[in-house]
C-alpha cells in the first residue's frame, strides 16, 4: 500500500504527464464537441434533453485514452527498473513482483480517476449523458487493468522506453481507427475484419458495453458503422461485452506471466 | 564475521565478473574494497546483497545463506548505489520517508529516523526541496542518507563519492567514520586509494574478479615493500657518521655523495628517528625524507598496472 501510494504520487507530481494524460483529453473533448455541434445544421441532436454529440465524443475520447494509459506502466517501470535504481529498490526487502503490482494498482487508480474526470467534465459542462454510471465505471476499471497489463507486456518485450510508449499509444489507434469511430469513416469490405474491429477488439467490447447500457433509446440499430453507433439499450449486450473484455484481460495477464518467466529483465 | 563470500564465481557470457572471490567482512569494521574499473566490485556487492544469482560458491550474511529470494536478510542491510538513484521528482524528505518505509519503518519511528538522517547528511534546511535543485555533493549525500533511515547493521557503499568536489568528499568520508563508530559495519567500494587509506580498517584489493591482496594498510604495504628509502642531507658528513648509520640495526645499505645520504632500511623499523639521532650527534640534519610506499605501489607491484589508468580522478 505504501509503495502504491508512492507511485500514485509520482504520477500526480509530473506536470508534463498531467498535461498529456489528463488536461489534453479534457481539452480534446471540449474542442471536438464544440466544433461538431457548431457544424450541425439545426443544432445538436438531443435525446431526453442530453447532447448525443457530447455523449459519443466524450465516451470515445475517454475510452481511447484509457487504452493508451499503458504508458503509465511503461513510464514507471522504465524509470525504476531499467536503470541502476533497480538495484537500490530490490536491495530493500520487497520483491520485484510486489513493486510491479504496486505500479499497476497506482496506474489503474490514476487512469480510472482520469476517465471519471473526463466523463464528469463532459456531463457537467457539455451536457453529455452518463448512461449507466455503474457500467461506465466498471468498464473503465476493466480497461484500466487491461491497459496496465498491456503496458507490462510491452515493457517486457521492448527495450526502448520511447518505442514502448509509442506502442501503447498506437495500439489504441489501431483498434479504434479501423472501426470507423475516430478521425475517418472507414468501410472495410472484408467481412471478417469488420466483425473483428466492430465487435472483437477490446475497444469494441468496451464501447459496446458502455453504449448498450445507455438510455439513448432503441432507435439506432446495430450496424458496421463502428462500435460507437450501437445505441440500443440492452443490458445483456452490455454484460456480455464486459464479460468478454474481462476474459481478454485475464488472457493477456496469463501471457504476461508466461513471458515474464521466460525473460530476465 | 558478519558476512562472507567463499569461492564465488559469477560469469557474464565469457566475462568472469567474479573469479573465485573470497571476501570476509568482520563486524564493526570499515572494509575497503579497492579496485580499478571493471574489477568486479559492483558485481561482488550485488551478489552479497542477493540481487544477482551466482554460478557457484557460498555467500553468508548474518549467519544465513544469501540468495536472490532471501528478501528478509535485506532488512538489515543498506545499499548506497554507485549512481545517484534518488527520486528527482520527490523532495529530499519524501525520498527518505519512502526508503525508510520500504524497510518497514512507520509512524513516529519513521519520522524520527528521517529527521536524524536529514541532520546527519546536513540537508535539514533543504528537506522540502527536490534533488534536481541540489548540487552534486548534496545529491550524493541524499543518495547515502536513503540507505541510513532504517539503521542497517551492514551498510554497503558503492563508490559513494564519484564526481564530487573535495569538500563534499571529506564530509562524506567523515560521515562514514561516524556511521561505523555507531556500530554499523561498512563495506566501502572505491577506486580512490586515498579514500581507503583515510577511513578503512581493512582493505581488500580486487582485480579481474578476484581479491589479490587483503589486510590492513600497513600489512599491505609491508607485504610488497620490505624496505624504506631514506634520503638525508647531513650538515657535516663524515666517515664516522656513515659508520654510525651503518651500525643502526635494520640499515642495509648507505651510499654517500657529498652531503647526500641514501639509506636503505627495513620498512617500519623506526629507523628514521634513530638515523636522525645519530646524525644530530654528528652535526645535524639539513633535510630528511623517507619514501613511503602507498596502495598504488601495492597494486602496481601485484598487477603490473596502475590502479587508475588515466582518465578521471
Ligand atoms: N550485466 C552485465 N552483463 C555483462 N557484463 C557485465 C554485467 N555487469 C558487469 N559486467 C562485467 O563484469 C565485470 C565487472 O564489472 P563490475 O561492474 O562489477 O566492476 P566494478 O569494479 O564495479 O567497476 P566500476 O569501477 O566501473 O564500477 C566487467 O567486465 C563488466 O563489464
Ligand atoms: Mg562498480
Amino acid at each position: 500500500m505504501m509503495i502504491t501510494k508512492h507511485y500514485f504520487k509520482r504520477l500526480l507530481v509530473e506536470p508534463i504527464g498531467l498535461a498529456i494524460n489528463v488536461f489534453f483529453p479534457v481539452l480534446l473533448v471540449f474542442i471536438n464537441v464544440t466544433v461538431n455541434v457548431n457544424a450541425m445544421e439545426g443544432g445538436d441532436t438531443l435525446f431526453s434533453g442530453y447532447s448525443v454529440t457530447a455523449t459519443s465524443i466524450a465516451t470515445l475520447i475517454m475510452v481511447m485514452f484509457q487504452f493508451m494509459y499503458g504508458t503509465h506502466m511503461v513510464d514507471l517501470f522504465f524509470r525504476d527498473f531499467k536503470n541502476s535504481r533497480r538495484w537500490r529498490l530490490l536491495a530493500a526487502p520487497a520483491s520485484l513482483s510486489k513493486y510491479l503490482f504496486s505500479i499497476m494498482m497506482a496506474s489503474v487508480f490514476f487512469s480510472v480517476l482520469t476517465g471519471v474526470l473526463i466523463m464528469a467534465v463532459a456531463a457537467i459542462a457539455l451536457n453529455a449523458h452518463v448512461h449507466n454510471p455503474f457500467v461506465l465505471l466498471t468498464v473503465i476499471v476493466i480497461i484500466a487493468v487491461f491497459s496496465q497489463v498491456f503496458g507490462m507486456l510491452v515493457s517486457l518485450l521492448i527495450r526502448k522506453k520511447g518505442v514502448a510508449e509509442a506502442v501503447c499509444v498506437l495500439f489504441s489507434f489501431f483498434m479504434i481507427v479501423p472501426s470507423g469511430d475516430f478521425l475517418v469513416t472507414i468501410n472495410i469490405n472484408i467481412h471478417a475484419l469488420n466483425v473483428f474491429f466492430n465487435y472483437m477488439t477490446p475497444y469494441a467490447q468496451a464501447m459496446r458495453a458502455i453504449m448498450a447500457s445507455g438510455i439513448m433509446g432503441n432507435s439506432v440499430s446495430d450496424n458496421f458503422g463502428g462500435a460507437l453507433q450501437y445505441m440500443g439499450r440492452d443490458m445483456s449486450t452490455a454484460l456480455l461485452n464486459m464479460g468478454t473484455l474481462t476474459a481478454t484481460t485475464i488472457l493477456l495477464a496469463i501471457i504476461v506471466v508466461i513471458v515474464s518467466r521466460r525473460r530476465s529483465f | 564475521m558478519i558476512a562472507s563470500m567463499r569461492n564465488v564465481v559469477k560469469r557474464y557470457g565469457d566475462t568472469m565478473a567474479l573469479d573465485h572471490l573470497d571476501l570476509n567482512i568482520a563486524e564493526g569494521e570499515i572494509l575497503g574494497l579497492l579496485g580499478p574499473n571493471g574489477a568486479g566490485k559492483t558485481t561482488a556487492i550485488r551478489s552479497l546483497i542477493g540481487l544477482i544469482s551466482i554460478d557457484s560458491g557460498e555467500i553468508k550474511v548474518f549467519g544465513e545463506s544469501q540468495g536472490i529470494n532471501n528478501t528478509s536478510i535485506r532488512r538489515n542491510m543498506g545499499l548506497v548505489t554507485q549512481e545517484i538513484t534518488v527520486f528527482t521528482e520527490l523532495s529530499a524528505i519524501e525520498n527518505l520517508r519512502y526508503f525508510g518505509g520500504l524497510y518497514g519503518l512507520k509512524g513516529a519511528d519513521l519520522e524520527s529516523n528521517v529527521k536524524r538522517v536529514l541532520e546527519f547528511i546536513g540537508l535539514t534546511e533543504h528537506a522540502k526541496k527536490r534533488p534536481s535543485k541540489f548540487s552534486g555533493g548534496m545529491q550524493r549525500r541524499l543518495n547515502i542518507g536513503c540507505a541510513l533511515v532504517h539503521r542497517p547493521k551492514l551498510l554497503i557503499m558503492d563508490e559513494p563519492t564519484v564526481g564530487i568536489d573535495p569538500q563534499s568528499r571529506n564530509h562524506i568520508l567523515e560521515s562514514v567514520k561516524l556511521i561505523a563508530a555507531e556500530g554499523t559495519t561498512v563495506v566501502y567500494t572505491t577506486h580512490y586509494m586515498e579514500e581507503v587509506q583515510a577511513i578503512c580498517n581493512r582493505i581488500s584489493i580486487m582485480d579481474s574478479g578476484r581479491v589479490i591482496a587483503e589486510g590492513t594498510l600497513d600489512e599491505l604495504i609491508g607485504r610488497i615493500h620490505h624496505e624504506d628509502t631514506i634520503r638525508m642531507i647531513a650538515a657535516s658528513p663524515s666517515d664516522a657518521l656513515t659508520e654510525d648509520i651503518k651500525a643502526v640495526s635494520g640499515v642495509k645499505n648507505v651510499s654517500v655523495s657529498g652531503n647526500n645520504y641514501v639509506i636503505i632500511s627495513g620498512a617500519d623499523s623506526g629507523n628514521l628517528n634513530r638515523i636522525m639521532e645519530v646524525t644530530i650527534k654528528h652535526g645535524g640534519v639539513v633535510n630528511i625524507t623517507a619514501d613511503k610506499s602507498n596502495l598504488e605501489d601495492v597494486f602496481l607491484t601485484l598487477t603490473g598496472r596502475k590502479l587508475r589508468d588515466g582518465g578521471e580522478g
